[in-house]
């Protein structure tokens, strides 16, 4: 078949979409759902700026059919805030510690930081370097981006005992 | 880009009736982290995909008391490194693995797919070759098993026929004492590599003496490039002095390395010396300690 209608749940949204064979979920994200946070570099998978979460594991969306992803769970980073104008801690703490600067690579590092700090609230300075290993950042040298990482790990631990 | 047929059977039966009603070279996808970047560069074009990621039969990762490790066309390379299934002696493999790409890559790519892709510089090929594993080929009516040092025929370029997949990894569990090392030299973290060479060892039965081994080199010459004249030189030598220098010239003398954009041959032969060196060592060290 060359066009499918598929459905996407996308930060708990279901969408009904129709594409083609050819197209890309990073392209379908952005141009479809008009979910423009997530960005694309590369094209190739290797610098992570289209990192999303699938299925509870990072993906780097612009190697991905949409219809690869028919009835898949996705989190995009326009889907962690909590709501009521808040922002996740992993956004506060890029913000407060300077993890932004163009702000090209920021949506794909937070979405490998989020996954990251789902299945592991103690991570050490190499696991976080692990983690985001697939995310390239050409502005900041990435030392910003890994402290505000472990500023959020922090941060999400004294919510939980609080 | 040009748009293709995109189909998804769910089980293998509906996947080999699919290929047999396409007219046309189709091209198999599970991960799709190599097929993709050569389509967008305009290295493959496609006109018919069929997605195996549908077909639950081609989902296991199994590993018997003893027996050979089988992996299926839809383990992710992520999935299979959360599973305990490597015994110490492979433990070089999973090493080999956990350095493909990125975690985001690992999360879609497989192993199936490492292999048929045939890059030169793989790194789950070395230890492969190493360990003697073997790709089950099937077209629907039969299904052969070729060690993957004969599949792999060249840059790109596979034993597989038209309309034939490969949807199992045989990895037998090697008998007796013995150990792996795998080496990979990069520019930074998630690189291809420059070089990379597995090295597998093997222990006699008291347990002092060389008695099977095996030296692969990654990223030096069209295929994997096994070291034939090193192993011979290791085998029947105490384990505790190993000529490893020896065999690392060895090695150096059957590597063709090209120059491109990742390092020069002139530095891959070095590094094939020294990471060849190295891995012996580790190998024997790792056996003689334990």
């Amino acid at each position: 078949m060359l066009t499918h209608c598929i459905h996407l749940i996308v930060n708990e949204t279901k969408y009904e979409v129709e594409v083609e064979s050819k197209e890309f979920l990073s392209d379908v994200l952005r141009d479809k759902l008009h979910l423009t946070g997530t960005k694309e570099s590369c094209g190739m998978g290797d610098c992570g700026a289209c990192t999303v979460i699938m299925d509870g594991v990072t993906v780097t969306s612009c190697l991905i059919l949409a219809v690869e992803a028919d009835g898949k769970e996705i989190v995009t980073v326009e889907g962690i805030a909590p709501g009521n104008g808040e922002l996740h801690s992993i956004q506060k703490k890029f913000s407060e510690f300077g993890a932004i600067q163009c702000g090209f690579c920021t949506p794909g590092m937070i979405m490998s930081a989020k996954a990251l700090l789902d299945r592991n609230q103690t991570p050490s300075e190499a696991e976080i370097k692990d983690a985001i290993g697939g995310n390239l950042c050409r502005c900041t040298g990435y030392i910003k981006i890994i402290r505000a990482i472990a500023g959020a790990a922090e941060d999400l631990k004294q919510q939980e005992r609080s | 880009m040009q748009n293709f047929h995109y189909y998804k059977p769910v089980s293998m039966t509906e996947l080999w009736a699919t290929i047999s009603e396409i007219s046309g070279s189709p091209v198999f996808l599970s991960g799709g982290t190599d097929l993709f970047p050569e389509m967008k560069l305009g290295k493959r074009s496609l006109d018919h995909v069929v997605d195996v990621k549908g077909i639950s039969e081609l989902e296991f990762a199994s590993s018997e008391e003893n027996q050979a490790i089988r992996i299926g066309a839809n383990m992710t390379l992520s999935n299979l490194l959360e599973k305990d299934l490597f015994p110490p002696s492979m433990v070089f493999l999973k090493q080999a693995i956990s350095s493909i790409g990125s975690l985001q890559i690992r999360n879609r790519a497989t192993l199936i797919g490492n292999i048929c892709r045939a890059s030169p510089a793989s790194d789950s090929v070395p230890p492969l070759i190493c360990l003697g594993a073997k790709v089950k080929i099937e077209d629907g009516r039969n299904g052969r098993y070729l060690e993957v040092e004969d599949f792999l025929k060249g840059p790109g370029q596979t034993q597989l026929e038209e309309k034939e997949m490969v949807t199992e990894v045989m990895i037998p569990n090697p008998s007796g004492k013995s150990t792996g090392s795998f080496i990979k030299a990069d520019r930074v973290s998630k690189d291809l590599a420059i070089v990379n060479v597995a090295v597998f060892i093997k222990l006699d039965s008291d347990g002092t003496t060389c008695s099977d081994a095996k030296i692969v080199l990654g990223a030096v010459g069209p295929t994997a490039v096994r070291v034939k004249a090193g192993e011979h030189l290791l085998i029947g030598k105490t384990i505790s002095n190993l000529p490893s220098d020896e065999a690392a010239d060895l090695a150096v003398k059957s590597c063709r390395p090209i120059s491109d954009v990742r390092a020069t041959a002139d530095y891959r032969k070095a590094l094939v010396h020294v990471l060849t060196r190295r891995a012996i060592n580790n190998a024997a060290k790792d056996l003689y300690l334990h």
